[in-house]
């Protein structure tokens, strides 16, 4: 149909053409109409600078990194573990069925007040929810990948009596690769989500708290120059889980 | 001619919707050899289902029974404060105004998602165009958008709807784009030389396609929705089961505050269901592998 074949330049020029629309477009709005809520995109880009210098970034965006790095470990390690098991075991699997899927779709911010009563605005609390968003995730990704590994070469490392942990070692586990990363990093986006929840809700410190704060004083350019960093994270931590997928299991189809 | 005739029939009615990959029972003819094992084997399955549905509540009433109930209301003491909330009509109230927002947004997000989506997948232009776009848009936390939009476009019913809508949009698009992009080439090639029309080409080939995208794409797009729906009302602190929540924390009726909560976990519940239940009739040869 239309597998026009694009060449390399002309992919870029397009791009380029949409950044030159869109940003030029949202420039020439807020310049010209008389709705001019949000900034332009420069006093973003400029705002991002002076506050790279004032040193409010270096303030704000250790504690967000601090929680996002202790509750997705958390998360990532108790979701393999959990994953593994509940793949490899058909009763487990009925088991966790309900609750994961249930829990995965049911927003845990709803229990956030609640979090606050049993353990203040700590970070005990920061880092329950980072770990309760990306946990569930995980823990459905790893399980699909291991029950999505052949079953014929599982059944093959049993007819040549394989011991369990040899078969886990050369079968299951490598089989089970690509999806594991997958679930790590769709549990990695989560578990981002879940920080800025945490910082919304739980503690006056943090990127988040940057939002509100400046949402409240409709100070735009402040509103928004946190959410690019938090951005840039998210795609960075995509990016380098896609990367780490092709270079430990290049074999497989990434969508 | 839609691969979704290809596919044999589903065999025979399982305690649950989603066969299991390598299942006895996928495999042809599993169910007159071995009829016994798998009565007993799927009546095990049901029973593990059963258990792993109470394993939440459980877990709850043996924390309460631990921790100090003051603070910690057990599930039966919830389930004492439904009906107070109940006969005021404040929760049927919170679940209408919450609903309507996560409904319509929902709603609008899928349809236009599965718009921009559908156009990527079958013009390569805009989707080489727009591609880095939306995926660095959908790496942004969603939830750190939602005080600037509330910022920007208000905090009554219609605005959070939009909100929603904005969220939702990014996983169906992204997801449907996959789909119809990954369309086999074979089949498309078919369509060209029995000269299909467009119609038919959305019909017979990439509508089936997509789905196996699409789906889970829709399971992301209702969690986040359901997020947003939360963290707006906690965030404008007027309307909705967000704003029950609030309420009831704060004045430290803990019971009160957790009612709505265990109304959204059956809520998930529902859409978890509905989500599998789809996914096995509309793609039972993906379920399969």
């Amino acid at each position: 149909m239309t597998d026009s074949v694009l060449s390399k330049r002309k992919i870029y020029l397009l791009r380029v053409l949409f950044a030159v629309v869109f940003f030029g477009g949202w420039y020439v709005w807020e310049t010209t109409s008389r709705f001019t809520i949000v900034s332009t995109p420069d006093a973003v880009l400029l705002r991002l600078i002076e506050e790279i210098r004032s040193g409010e970034l270096a303030q704000y965006f250790p504690p967000t990194g601090y929680i996002l790095l202790v509750g997705a470990a958390f998360a990532i390690a108790v979701g393999l573990l959990l994953g593994l098991v509940m793949g490899r075991f058909e009763g487990l699997n009925k088991l966790g069925e309900v609750p994961v899927n249930t829990l995965y779709i049911t927003p845990n911010v709803a229990l956030v007040p609640f979090m606050l009563i049993l353990f203040g605005y700590t970070n005990t609390t920061k880092i329950l929810i980072v770990f309760l968003s990306g946990v569930f995730p995980v823990i459905l990704n790893v399980a699909s990948g291991v029950r999505a590994v052949d079953r014929d070469y599982v059944e093959l490392s049993r007819v040549f009596s394989s011991k369990e942990w040899q078969t886990w070692r050369d079968v299951i586990l490598p089989g089970a690769l690509p999806l594991v990363l997958t679930g790590v990093r769709i549990g990695l986006a989560h578990a981002l989500l879940g920080a800025v929840v945490a910082d919304f809700y739980a503690g006056a410190r943090g990127l988040g708290y940057l939002i509100i704060q400046y949402s409240n004083q409709f100070d735009m350019p402040g509103t928004i120059y946190p959410i690019v960093i938090l951005g840039a994270i998210g795609a960075a931590l995509v990016a380098s889980i896609k990367w780490l997928q092709k270079k430990v299991a290049p074999w497989a189809q990434y969508t | 001619m839609g691969p979704v005739h290809v596919n044999p029939p589903d065999t025979g009615s399982d305690t649950t919707d989603r066969p299991a990959a390598g299942d006895a029972m996928a495999r042809p003819g599993a169910d007159q050899v071995l009829p016994r094992l798998r009565r007993r084997r799927s009546r095990a399955q049901a029973l593990y289902w059963w258990l792993g549905a109470l394993l939440v509540p459980a877990i709850w009433q043996i924390y309460a029974w631990f921790a100090d109930t003051r603070l910690v209301p057990g599930p039966f003491e919830v389930a004492a404060a439904f009906p107070r909330l109940w006969e005021t009509g404040e929760l049927q109230q919170a679940m209408w105004e919450s609903g309507i927002v996560f409904v319509a947004g929902t709603i609008g997000g899928t349809v236009v998602g599965l718009a921009v989506g559908g156009l990527m997948g079958r013009v390569r232009t805009l989707d080489v165009m727009l591609d880095p776009y939306m995926a660095a848009a959908y790496a942004v936390p969603s939830i750190a958008v939602i005080p600037l939009f509330i910022v920007i476009i208000g905090w009554d019913a219609p605005a959070k709807a939009i909100i929603i809508a904005v969220l939702v949009f990014f996983p169906i698009a992204i997801n449907a784009a996959t789909g119809v992009r990954h369309a086999s080439r074979e089949l498309r090639e078919l369509a060209v030389l029995y000269s299909s029309g467009e119609y038919a080409r959305w019909r017979d080939i990439l509508v089936p396609s997509a789905l196996p995208a699409l789906l889970p794409g829709l399971r992301v797009a209702l969690a986040r929705a359901l997020t947003a729906v939360i963290v707006a009302e906690f965030s404008t602190a007027a309307a909705g089961l967000g704003y029950i929540i609030q309420y009831y924390t704060f004045s430290f009726d803990v019971a009160e505050s957790l009612v709505p909560v265990v109304v959204l976990g059956l809520v998930g519940f529902a859409l978890y269901r509905i989500l599998d239940y789809s996914e096995a009739r509309l793609i039972p040869w993906a379920l399969r592998e």
